[in-house]
């Protein structure tokens, strides 16, 4: 299940994972020579790359054939980056999300349905499916109910 | 809030090019992830950094002079120089849209700014006027109004390069 946090601090009062301050500099840090060719190879991890990033080959040295040409992992968006980090550590980390574009989030919430993952979000998230549960700090809501229960934290803030 | 009507255009002696149409203060590059908005800005830099010339296609400009910030650091460094009169492009706007200081700095100056974001600016309270999509051809990066809002932005799924 998914589980969304309002703020840092609430994610704090909540969990004990790590809150990752910088997607990019996390991702390159996990991603090591040795481990580069295979850290990302199992099937949530390629699904991620070939939907968001439109690999449709992997290439020796950490390289993938993208839409934009033969890429390096370490050179994929950040909103993949984001998306890869929040599913692969999912027992370590929570990622903030408001660097992923609705595509990664969509998946995201795809994703969520068979893995527990938690996330940041200070935007208000729209559209969700009717049947989509999540939790939304700490409370469990489900379609609507989440934005709902988000704008009230979220403009609260403001 | 004052309105422009001009484009940006960064051109190498090689023929790559940028354009990018300015009609407000502040332009936003809009899109999934990766629609290629951090490998425009990239590109604008290299650009940039090989000498290019920067024009406008109107007199309507503010000045030539761009300079390109791919982290909030670079943005508060910019503050601290008290920057003025310049176009000022920014990468991944949306850790940024939060933080007082950027957004004081992006109503008070005399900069004309375009940034990179994926969120919908209507939290943010911006005109949604001068959202972009983009378009590459291999060679040139061209950017487009549009749609109306963004909640059409959200739903269509068309607006992948």
């Amino acid at each position: 299940m998914l589980s969304i946090y309002t703020s840092k601090d609430i994610a704090i009062e909540h969990s004990k994972k790590d809150i990752v301050p910088d997607i990019d500099k996390r991702f390159l840090l996990r991603l090591t020579d040795a481990n580069k060719d295979t850290l990302y190879n199992d099937i949530i991890s390629t699904k991620i790359l070939e939907t968001i990033e439109g690999m449709t080959a992997r290439k020796e040295n950490g390289y993938i054939t993208a839409k934009f040409g033969d890429v390096q992992l370490r050179d994929i968006s950040t909103g993949g980056k984001a998306l890869l980090l929040a599913t692969k550590f999912n027992n370590e980390f929570i990622v903030t999300i408001d660097e992923m574009g609705y595509n990664c989030i969509y998946l995201l919430f795809e994703i969520c349905k068979n893995l527990d993952i938690e996330v940041i979000s200070t935007r208000i998230l729209y559209h969700m499916k009717d049947d989509f549960v999540a939790m939304v700090n700490g409370k469990k809501f489900c379609g609507d109910e989440i934005t709902g229960e988000m704008e009230r934290w979220l403009n609260e803030d403001i | 809030m004052k309105i422009f009507n001009t484009d940006l255009v960064i051109e190498s002696k090689a023929g790559e090019s940028v354009e990018i149409p300015i009609n407000n203060k502040v332009t936003i590059l809009t899109g999934d992830s990766a629609t290629g908005k951090t490998k425009l800005i990239k590109f604008i830099k290299l650009l940039l950094s090989d000498s290019a010339e920067v024009r406008q296609t109107s007199i309507d400009n503010v000045c030539n002079k761009v300079i390109v910030c791919e982290s909030k650091d670079e943005v508060l460094r910019l503050i601290k120089k008290k920057v003025y009169n310049k176009i000022i492009i920014i990468d991944r706007f949306d850790i940024m849209s939060s933080d007082k200081k950027i957004i004081e700095f992006m109503k008070e100056s005399s900069n004309i700014f375009i940034v990179a974001a994926h969120k919908d600016f209507e939290q943010c309270g911006y005109s949604t006027d001068s959202m972009l999509g983009l378009k590459h051809d291999g060679i040139n990066y061209k950017a487009y109004k549009l749609f109306e809002t963004p909640a059409d932005y959200m739903t269509n799924k068309e607006v992948l390069i």
